[in-house]
């Protein structure tokens, strides 16, 4: 990490303004209607979006460490899929979560 | 329970119901220990990637955005720029906007503190145990929404101290792939919800463009998926509704033939 000691005050006071602006937005008095329903249509594949362009380079394009050089399989990758494959069958995420997890610590330690 | 069902319609948002926040803080219980595994790894990562301790729980007090905090930890470790935490976080809590948009007519009426506090624990969670409860008892309960909201807010950031204090007594905790967990809950929070075609072109689209701009180095790859996967999955749902229509009508005809 980069970022002063400062700056990541700085960082955090200005995430609590944005969450909190999103929370807040529509119950102040000033707005004077809601959403239109194309907007809340749009807004609805915000989270599928913007958490996939974070796990997908992960998953798919991790940056092989140091301590994961010596392996012959990657365990981001071979992992990664599984918890994918897993996540078709099942819909308890901490199954899915433990799982995956387990799979990366048993890639990246028994190989 | 009818006692609580027969209580009166138009009560004082400040009238104190010992039951409802009884039943809001056990109901809140579930989705509540199902966190606590985020709140930790919240906690550690920080420390892990050199926050200090009062920052890592900072973020959980204020903040208060599991996605969010994960994701601008991510960019933190990676020495991310300011602005890209930024519009990550804006682009990750924007479906609060959503929240608050379906609360806002049952809460409008009530005073500005309690808008503020409600707002402040607005969250994934809230939201759909608030809304489970308005299902059941045909009212939106303000007192309902802010102790489970508050309930949440407090086993949060008691597993992101958990996480703190194990950050700081367990070093190298990255070696057992802090990274990878992100991904995983992601992965977890996103595919067992592609339930249509555009929410699967959503996803598709914004991993294929996330890969192609890390692979060739363009900067913002991560909103740059984000928008395009936002818009191309908008105009899928809006051909797959003029489609459906069509369809639809075929299937009627075609369940009468059977008939």
């Amino acid at each position: 990490m980069t970022h002063s000691t400062e700056s990541v005050w700085l960082i955090i006071a200005l995430m609590s303004c944005i969450t909190f602006a999103m929370r807040f937005a529509f119950l102040t008095n000033y707005m004077q209607s809601g959403l239109s329903k194309p907007v809340k249509e749009f807004l609805s594949f915000t989270a599928p979006a913007v958490l996939t362009a974070m796990w997908a380079p992960i998953v798919f394009m991790p940056e092989v460490t140091e301590q994961h050089e010596h392996l012959s399989v990657n365990p981001y990758l071979v992992a990664g899929v599984f918890t994918i494959g897993l996540s078709l069958i099942t819909q308890r995420t901490m199954v899915i979560v433990a799982a995956g997890m387990a799979a990366f610590v048993g890639l990246t330690f028994f190989q | 329970m009818p006692s609580t069902q027969s209580t009166p319609k138009e009560i004082s948002p400040d009238q104190f119901q010992f039951l409802t926040a009884l039943r809001a803080v056990t109901d809140m219980l579930p989705l509540g220990f199902a966190v606590i595994p985020w709140g930790i790894l919240c906690g550690s990562l920080a420390i892990e990637i050199g926050l200090n301790p009062w920052q890592a729980q900072a973020m959980s007090l204020f903040v208060f955005a599991g996605a969010a905090q994960l994701a601008s930890l991510n960019l933190l470790a990676g020495s991310g720029s300011m602005a890209s935490i930024m519009t990550s976080t804006a682009v990750i809590s924007a479906r609060h906007l959503l929240y608050s948009a379906v609360i806002r007519e049952d809460v409008r009426h009530l005073p500005l503190r309690w808008r503020v506090s409600l707002a402040f624990v607005l969250t994934d969670e809230m939201f759909a145990m608030a809304l489970a409860h308005q299902a059941k008892t045909k009212r939106f309960d303000p007192h309902y929404a802010l102790i489970s909201g508050f309930a949440f807010y407090f086993i949060w950031n008691v597993s992101t101290l958990a996480g703190i204090t194990l950050g700081t007594q367990i070093p190298n905790l990255d070696q057992l792939g802090l990274e990878f967990a992100i991904a995983a809950t992601f992965i977890a929070l996103v595919v067992p919800n592609i339930k249509d075609s555009p929410t699967l072109i959503a996803v598709a689209v914004s991993a294929l463009v996330a890969l192609a701009c890390k692979q060739f180095q363009i900067p913002h790859g991560m909103i740059l998926a984000t928008g395009t996967g936002m818009v191309a999955a908008y105009i899928a749902l809006q051909y797959s509704k003029r489609n459906g229509k069509q369809k639809g009508t075929l299937s009627t005809e075609n369940a009468k033939e059977v008939k």
